[in-house]
């Protein structure tokens, strides 16, 4: 009887607004205990009477949390909306979620800075030179030593795919705790709360609506403030915020001469021409390194460990001692 | 006693104020987050707000007789205490450790600008050090990266080359061979390119490194320090508070103290164990001057970068760091005490090269044309001072004299000087400037261009030089004649600052030297005595004067007197020789009869207190130490008789991949490659377990959780 009124209940809870959820759960569960009780003291079996009991403490601990989480409700609505933290959007998430799209965007243009310059390397490292005469043919490619920079590219390359591909996980986890943490994970965590064969669950769930509404998105605009301390320093930081100046010197096909270079002494002109193209791009690196480790990988690995540690530290308050290293290793 | 212990500490903080909290506060101050900008106000009401909450649960606690609350206040109040105890401690260490730091850095000479200066400055010296180190392995492997790629420019173009033959009439179907002549070339270009990759692997961990050393540890570091100090203070903030504080002070501190752990065992495993070595008392007191980095105006060097940094001010370290690396030429003094010596003095570089652009090394760091080795006189005989197409010679002529260093005898033992005769001492040559007459300038003279070991004249005979044998057909035994007969262009001089080449006594034998004196004539003071005070044996009978072949004979080849004098003491305390007249106490196979009968008889005038003539000339000086064999008397020896002098790391910590070959097998670029990966790979992981276990060992003192979210993950 009970699970079928759970079900009845559930979809159109699902819906609705939480507090009403979590005052019908309330009054659905008060009265099963009293039905509970009832039976117990009809009966005369003291162990439904206890439990009854029980379970009546467990409502009102519930119903003390509920009162809480009412309060908390304002407040969590003020943190979300709160000018520090929603930095000129309306919300924090939206915030969140416009910080992440401009990490991404930005990632997009080192990806595709990158691409051109590994087309450049494969273009200049297959040149090559022949001449043939009366069937007699000679050729000659000075610059098949350029393919050996398309290793650090190729390696930047796949750590800026790896950072898009990283944010874009993070928008989408940031749409469904918009989407469904307060509006769905919250209230039937509420209401799993009030059963007991649910009750660790419920916490659970409570914790990760509350964690992933507001510590997710606060992680990410975290890391943001926490980039203005890094960019304080404006000698430094005008290494990181140069933008991409590297280029690929052009190589020359039909130079195949060789030289030892010593202290002093100079390089043929395709091998500056390499070293030149390594050197800038070795400067070039710092140009993205702001992006792709502060913003794209530290800020969502931030984000996710502040939403983990608020999942075990509000479900342990909620009567859920959860484990979440199992959790972590999705880091 | 325990609070005076307590209000000891908080004095000493309250006047600690080293660079890393300078860092600190500059830090947390420009913070966008409020929580850090304002961390002493928000921890100070986070303290008051905590002490009413406790003095109300403890009202709670015992009006309703609740002992469970009365006991949690109780525990929060000490909490309360114990949170600025542990700030207070927290300051106290950090000075400590950047104590220790700057010892360890101004010891061993690191150029780290921040370890020399006074404490106003906001970098720390454990970060200039870290810098230091990590950017020294960036370089090394940077340059490493480089020569590989231009290894395989040189591989792939050979590679590359192909040859072909082709048919061009229809009857053969126009049929074709392309072939390629230096095939096996593609083994050597993939060789480049894989170890090109782990090039490419080891920069970016090193990179990596650096940057969140210089980056995140230093600049984000302080900000979440001064949130995890506000989150301590609340009780329900406790632990994340504690994790946050240990997460902190591991990366601001002990993260990068571990690379100074990395330093000094890569030292270790090069020079072996200075730890726990004994001072080192054999190594004398002119050994351990180090080359002058500046001279000051008026005379002094400046030996060490303590020292010039020492006459810049706080806000001119700039101008110290440009002295000691040659950038510019010279610079006044800054240092604001009036009564310092340096004050108002001009600083002179001695590593400035006219203007001329930087060299730089293999490893890419920063060659001098006249390198640090070669800047002794003598001039060192090494590989690298004589470098004659890189010009070193006449690059060091340059460098002025005061830049130099001349081990003179500090110590003199006036024994063991006069132990060798002055006519026997070598005459170094101290001469700064052996270029004066150089081929650049016109003239035919090639002084510097000559072989060190052809470089001798005879004291005798200034105008001597030693000449080789040649085969003309052989061009190289052509050259080393050439540059043999060029040492006849240094100047020699009996004054070795005037000499350029070493004057050196006669040798040869005696009896060859001195034909026609006898040998019971050979005492010094012979000559100057007239004649009738000379034995009748060493008076010529025809000029009725001492023999000339006597006058004549080297000093070197006679027996001073005033050593058989030094010796008549002890004879007479042993009652020997007492009725021997001393120009009689000589040794030698065939003496006069009376020199080796009567009184003089060995009998009663023991060997021991006789002195031996001569064989070869200088005989007296084979066993006088080496450095007074010269005069003056100057310590060639300093490589044998001297280690490191100190403790700590060498001032070039990338000096590791430069050990020896042996025991490396393989192309030079994956041994260079190879010596790369220890202290690239294994040890900066060895230092984040070791950062990880602190973290988390503190975060447990501090009250903080001791589970890091996702750290299972990372490891």
């Amino acid at each position: 009887m009970k699970k079928l009124l759970l079900a009845l209940m559930l979809v159109p809870l699902a819906f609705a607004a939480w507090e009403s959820t979590a005052a019908i759960a309330i009054v659905l569960s008060a009265t099963l205990v009293g039905i509970l009780y009832a039976v117990g003291f009809g009966f005369g079996v003291n162990e439904l009477q206890l439990t009854a009991k029980e379970e009546f403490f467990q409502l009102i601990a519930m119903m003390v949390m509920m009162v809480t989480l009412v309060g908390a409700n304002g407040l969590i609505d003020s943190i979300s909306r709160n000018d520090a933290f929603a930095q000129g959007s309306n919300t924090m998430q939206e915030a969140a979620g416009a910080i992440v799209d401009s990490n991404k965007a930005a990632l997009v243009g080192v990806f595709d800075t990158l691409s051109a310059f590994d087309m450049k390397v494969s273009k200049e490292a297959s040149k090559a030179a022949q001449c043939s005469f009366m069937g007699i043919g000679y050729s000659i490619s000075g610059c098949g030593g350029f393919s050996m920079l398309s290793t650090p590219l190729s390696m930047g390359g796949g750590i800026a795919g790896f950072a898009i591909g990283e944010l874009s996980a993070m928008r989408k986890l940031l749409d469904i705790s918009s989407a469904y943490a307060l509006n769905f994970i919250l209230p039937l965590g509420i209401l799993m709360r009030t059963f007991k064969v649910t009750r660790g669950a419920g916490g659970f769930l409570i914790a990760l609506a509350i964690s992933m509404h507001i510590l997710l998105p606060a992680g990410i605009i975290f890391n943001e403030m926490l980039g203005v301390t890094f960019k304080n320093d404006a000698a430094a930081w005008a290494d990181y915020s140069a933008g991409a100046t590297a280029s690929i010197p052009d190589c020359n096909a039909a130079d195949v001469s060789s030289g030892y270079v010593g202290l002093g002494e100079e390089m043929t002109d395709n091998e500056k021409a390499a070293i030149d193209g390594y050197n800038s791009l070795r400067t070039d690196i710092r140009a993205y390194i702001y992006e792709a480790l502060i913003r794209a990988t530290l800020g969502p690995v931030l984000s996710l460990l502040m939403m983990m540690a608020g999942i075990r530290a509000i479900a342990s308050i909620a009567g859920a001692d959860v484990d979440i290293s199992p959790i972590a290793r999705f880091v | 006693m325990r609070a005076a212990w307590i209000f000891l500490a908080l004095m000493a903080v309250s006047f600690a104020n080293t660079a890393a909290e300078t860092a600190f506060e500059e830090q947390t101050a420009a913070s966008p987050l409020e929580i850090a900008r304002n961390w002493q106000v928000l921890a100070i009401l986070g303290i008051i707000i905590s002490i009413i909450l406790v003095a109300i649960a403890y009202m709670i606690g015992s009006g309703f007789e609740m002992p469970e609350i009365t006991a949690w206040a109780k525990t929060e109040l000490v909490q309360v205490v114990v949170n600025a105890l542990i700030v207070a401690f927290l300051l106290i260490t950090i000075a400590s450790i950047e104590i220790v730091v700057i010892m360890i850095a101004q010891t061993s000479n690191i150029p780290a600008p921040s370890c020399y200066l006074g404490n106003s400055n906001s970098t720390s010296c454990l970060q200039d050090v870290t810098n230091a180190y990590l950017e020294d392995y960036t370089t090394t492997a940077a340059e490493g990266a480089k020569d590989v790629i231009r290894q395989n420019m040189d591989a792939a173009g050979w590679a590359g080359r192909r040859f072909g033959l082709y048919c061009l009439t229809i009857f053969c179907a126009q049929i074709g061979v392309s072939m390629s002549f230096t095939g096996h070339f593609i083994l050597k270009s993939d060789m480049y390119a894989i170890i090109f990759e782990y090039y490419t692997n080891l920069l970016s961990s090193m990179e990596a490194q650096r940057f969140f050393v210089r980056e995140i540890c230093f600049k984000m570091g302080p900000v979440i320090l001064a949130i995890g100090i506000v989150a301590r203070t609340f009780f329900f903030t406790r632990r994340i508070g504690g994790l946050l504080m240990a997460i902190a002070i591991g990366a601001m501190f002990f993260f990068p103290g571990m690379y100074i752990f990395d330093w000094l065992t890569l030292d270790f495993t090069m020079t072996g164990d200075k730890a726990f070595a004994q001072e080192d008392s054999t190594c004398p007191a002119e050994c351990g001057i180090q080359t002058p980095l500046a001279i000051v105006e008026g005379g002094g060097a400046l030996n060490n970068t303590a020292q010039v940094y020492g006459a810049f001010s706080d806000a001119t370290k700039e101008t110290g760091k440009q002295i000691i690396d040659g950038t510019i030429a010279s610079a006044v003094a800054t240092v604001t005490n009036t009564s310092d010596p340096l004050y108002g003095k001009t600083i002179t570089s001695c590593y400035w090269e006219f203007g001329e652009a930087p060299l730089t090394d293999a490893n890419g760091k920063r060659a001098f044309r006249c390198p640090q080795p070669c800047r002794e006189l003598p001039y060192p005989n090494s590989d690298i001072c004589t470098n004659y197409s890189l010009g070193t010679q006449k690059e060091c002529a340059k460098v002025p004299d005061a830049c130099k260093v001349k081990r003179y005898v500090v110590i003199q033992n006036q024994t063991e000087y006069d132990s060798c005769p002055d006519s026997c001492k070598v005459v170094p040559p101290l001469k700064s400037d052996c270029d004066l007459d150089g081929p650049d300038d016109g003239s035919d003279k090639n002084c510097l261009d000559s072989s060190l070991e052809c470089r001798q004249a005879h004291t005798d005979d200034l105008s001597y030089r030693p000449t080789r044998t040649v085969d003309w057909d052989d061009s190289k035994s052509v050259e080393r004649y050439v540059r043999c007969a060029w040492a006849s262009d240094c100047p020699a001089s009996l004054t070795a600052t005037e000499s350029c080449v070493y004057v050196v006594p006669p040798t040869g034998r005696c009896v060859d030297l001195c034909g026609g004196c006898p040998v019971e004539c050979r005492l010094d003071t012979f000559s100057g005595l007239p004649s009738d005070q000379l034995p009748p044996t060493c008076v010529d009978p025809e000029t009725g004067n001492y023999w000339a072949a006597c006058t004549s004979c080297p000093e070197g080849c006679k027996v001073r007197y005033s050593q058989i004098e030094a010796k008549d003491a002890a004879a007479d305390a042993n009652g020997s020789c007492t009725s021997c007249p001393l120009d009689k106490r000589i040794i030698w196979t065939t003496l006069p009869p009376d020199y080796t009968s009567g009184d003089c008889s060995l009998d009663a005038c023991r060997s021991e207190y006789r002195e031996v003539i001569p064989r070869n000339a200088c005989d007296m000086c084979l066993f006088t130490e080496e450095s007074y064999a010269y005069k003056p008397p100057i310590n060639t020896q300093c490589d044998d008789a001297c280690r490191p002098s100190d403790n700590t790391p060498a001032s070039d910590p990338s000096a590791y991949t430069k050990i020896g070959e042996s025991g490396l097998v393989g192309v030079p670029e994956i041994q260079q490659l190879s010596k790369l990966m220890v202290p690239g790979y294994v040890l900066p992981l060895f230092n984040i377990v070791a950062t990880l276990v602190f973290i988390k060992g503190l975060s447990g003192f501090l009250g903080g959780d001791i589970e890091i979210p996702g750290l299972s993950k990372i490891f």
